[in-house]
């Protein structure tokens, strides 16, 4: 059988044992102001970054910018958009005209712009990667530095899946000319509240 | 037998296309290098991830099946493939199981190593890469030329013609938002018409049975989650001992390679959806022989971010096709010989061994060191071409004895001097091909010294 076969040759092959290293995150930490820090990272990785008191507030905001979009999903408590019951989905499928998703973010990293996404928060997994525009409402408290913060924080998270989002979908794959928009989401807007 | 150098003259031939190349290439690494320069204790973070590698091989047994018994235990299925053939074997099982016709992948260079998309077409499967990159060169059929820009050789011209055959798009003398999007609204149908999604894997997780996908376009995600099936294949050395470790390297993996603080997608898969199942195909293929060559083991530290090829002299001028291997440049260089010797013999001698592969590696692999012990084996097994074991014996015997040393260096800068040009940049001068020699000096630098010093 194969298993024993290879577990036998690694056996074999691999030297004798070498000590695992300690992480310390303060040895990477930045100082300075997490907020801010995360805000500038996402903005320049394509991310729309808006400051507001509460998901209400992030209302006028997204009507603003998506006046045509005819069908929404939304998965926050306070803002009342959704033209979809979640529940009735039951196939991507059905998903694949979907024009603007408005999910809720665990919390952020600063240092990478990436907002923590666990399946909870979705009512599919497909959910943030096929709509056409995807909003993440977050609070703003809710940043840490840099990644060795945040795998603290997953330490007991035991969902199938899990994502860490930093900006819109993206290619450089034609000459290295950057496309925001490949086969995620075209746009990525962000409420910190 | 044709190696890299012939190779590497047909792509040479096109020459504001390799200064084109050359130049994307070097602007990768520079956005690397100014990335780099962001995070607090650089040097330290990449000595991390070499231990952490290093300790990894040290047990790599014990973290498989601590994977395996995790992943098992999450409600996903694992199997094990010695070699190309079984695994190319299981994945093909496994789909037609499941009565599947149609599968999109997303990069995967294992599946690229062991030649699953032919293997499969041959059993009346439809295979998609869904990459961009992949994708053009799946309609172009050929073979990525980049593990990290599958299609950093293509020329826009080419990809809209490509397009325009294959996708029915307008003339757009290549505008990349415009075939983007074409790209786009054609492999959104082959995600949600497909039966089967698979994916690589870039980080697998001894502790928690899970496993990490990073990609910028979402293709990975768009095609596992609209898909009932997901098959996940890797190599054995894709093993991280704990969760806390994916800081490490998902710190270095996207910075090393493009420049970017994080891929915009780092899909972290633990258990199925309700109604799917996740298939996990763990690879040896040589990867078991390779750990027990001491020498050449740290060469299983590799993240295949691409930041040795993005920054090699010799790749950036003669493009990822010249290697004839699926991982080109350095770090291909030094995997490929373990799989075939005198296939691959070419490769280790396509380097000037400056070292910045090992430079900007996020591992730390000396891969410039490597290259130079491949080499020794392959001349002490292969054996060496004639010339250039006359032109060794030559050389020892001439710098053996300095009298006929400096004799040698008057005559030749003198011969220099007066023989006419086309004599000097006849065929037997094969390093002024596409170079000029430098002037000869007027005298040598012992000349100087004793006329300075003396």
């Amino acid at each position: 059988m194969s298993k024993s076969k290879i577990l036998d040759s690694i056996r074999k092959n691999q030297p004798g044992a070498i000590p695992l290293p300690e992480i310390d995150p303060a040895l990477f930490a930045d100082e300075g102001n997490l907020r801010e820090a995360f805000t500038s990272v996402l903005t320049a990785i394509g991310g729309n970054v808006h400051a507001v008191n509460s998901p209400e507030a992030a209302l006028p905001i997204l009507k603003a910018a998506f006046p045509d979009a005819a069908k929404i999903l939304c998965r926050v408590e306070g803002i009342d958009l959704n033209t979809v019951d979640p529940d009735s989905i039951t196939s991507a499928a059905e998903l694949d005209d979907l024009d603007l998703a408005i999910i809720p973010g665990a919390f952020g990293v600063a240092e990478n712009g990436a907002i923590w996404v666990p399946e909870s928060a979705l009512s599919r997994r497909v959910l943030p990667f096929i709509t056409a525009h995807l909003a993440i409402v977050m609070d703003g408290s809710q940043i840490v530095g840099t990644m060795h913060e945040a795998y603290p924080r997953l330490k007991d998270f035991r969902e199938g899946f899990g994502v860490f989002i930093a900006g819109p979908s993206k290619t450089a794959d034609i000459e290295q000319s950057l496309v925001i928009g490949a086969h995620g989401p075209l746009s990525l807007s962000v409420f910190l509240i | 037998m044709n190696g890299h150098p012939q190779a590497a003259a047909a792509f040479n031939r096109d020459e504001a296309h390799v200064d084109w190349h050359d130049t994307a290439l070097w602007a990768v690494r520079q956005k690397r290098d100014t990335m780099a320069g962001t995070v607090r204790n650089w040097e330290s973070l990449r000595s991390l991830g070499s231990q952490i590698k290093a300790h990894t091989l040290s047990n790599l047994g014990q973290y498989l099946e601590q994977f395996e018994k995790n992943a098992l235990q999450n409600g996903v299925k694992v199997h094990w493939a010695a070699d190309a053939r079984e695994h190319n074997r299981i994945v093909c099982e496994i789909l037609k199981q499941h009565k599947v016709g149609k599968l999109v992948k997303s990069k995967s260079m294992l599946t690229e190593e062991c030649g699953l998309n032919p293997y499969l077409e041959a059993q009346g499967i439809e295979v998609t890469d869904t990459d961009l990159g992949e994708r053009i060169v799946q309609l172009a059929k050929e073979h990525p030329s980049h593990i990290v820009m599958p299609a950093i050789h293509k020329k826009r011209e080419e990809i809209d013609l490509l397009f325009q055959e294959h996708l029915g798009t307008r003339r757009s003398g290549g505008d990349a938002l415009y075939l983007t999007r074409e790209a786009r609204k054609h492999l959104r149908q082959r995600f949600l018409q497909a039966d089967a999604a698979l994916t690589g894997v870039n980080f697998a997780i001894a502790e928690t049975g899970g496993f990490v996908v990073c990609t910028n376009e979402g293709n990975a995600d768009m095609g596992v989650h609209a898909t009932p099936l997901h098959i996940a294949c890797m190599g054995i050395e894709k093993i991280i001992p704990a969760q806390e470790h994916l800081g490490v390297f998902l710190r270095l993996l996207a910075r090393s390679a493009t420049g970017q603080p994080i891929t915009t997608y780092s899909s972290h898969f633990r258990a199925p959806a309700p109604g799917q199942e996740i298939h996990i195909v763990i690879v040896d293929n040589g990867r078991s022989n390779q750990l027990g060559r001491p020498e050449f083991r740290n060469s299983l530290h590799c993240i295949r971010c691409g930041a040795c090829i993005n920054t090699c002299p010799v790749y950036r001028r003669s493009g990822g096709h010249s290697y004839g291997y699926t991982i080109p440049g350095p770090i291909g260089s030094i995997l490929a010989p373990g799989k075939d010797l005198h296939r691959h013999a070419s490769l280790p001698f396509a380097s000037t061994l400056c070292g910045s592969c090992h430079d900007v590696c996020p591992v730390k692999i000396d891969i410039h060191k490597q290259l130079f012990r491949w080499r020794q084996v392959i001349v002490r097994e292969e054996g060496a071409d004639f010339f250039k074991t006359l032109a060794m014996k030559a050389t020892a015997f001439v710098f053996a004895r300095p009298g006929l040393f400096a004799f040698g260096g008057k005559v030749g800068r003198l011969l220099l001097k007066i023989t006419p040009r086309f004599l000097v940049y006849s065929r037997l001068n094969s390093w002024g091909k596409q170079r000029e020699l430098p002037a000869p000096p007027g005298q040598s630098f012992t000349e100087w010294y004793k006329r300075e010093r003396g």
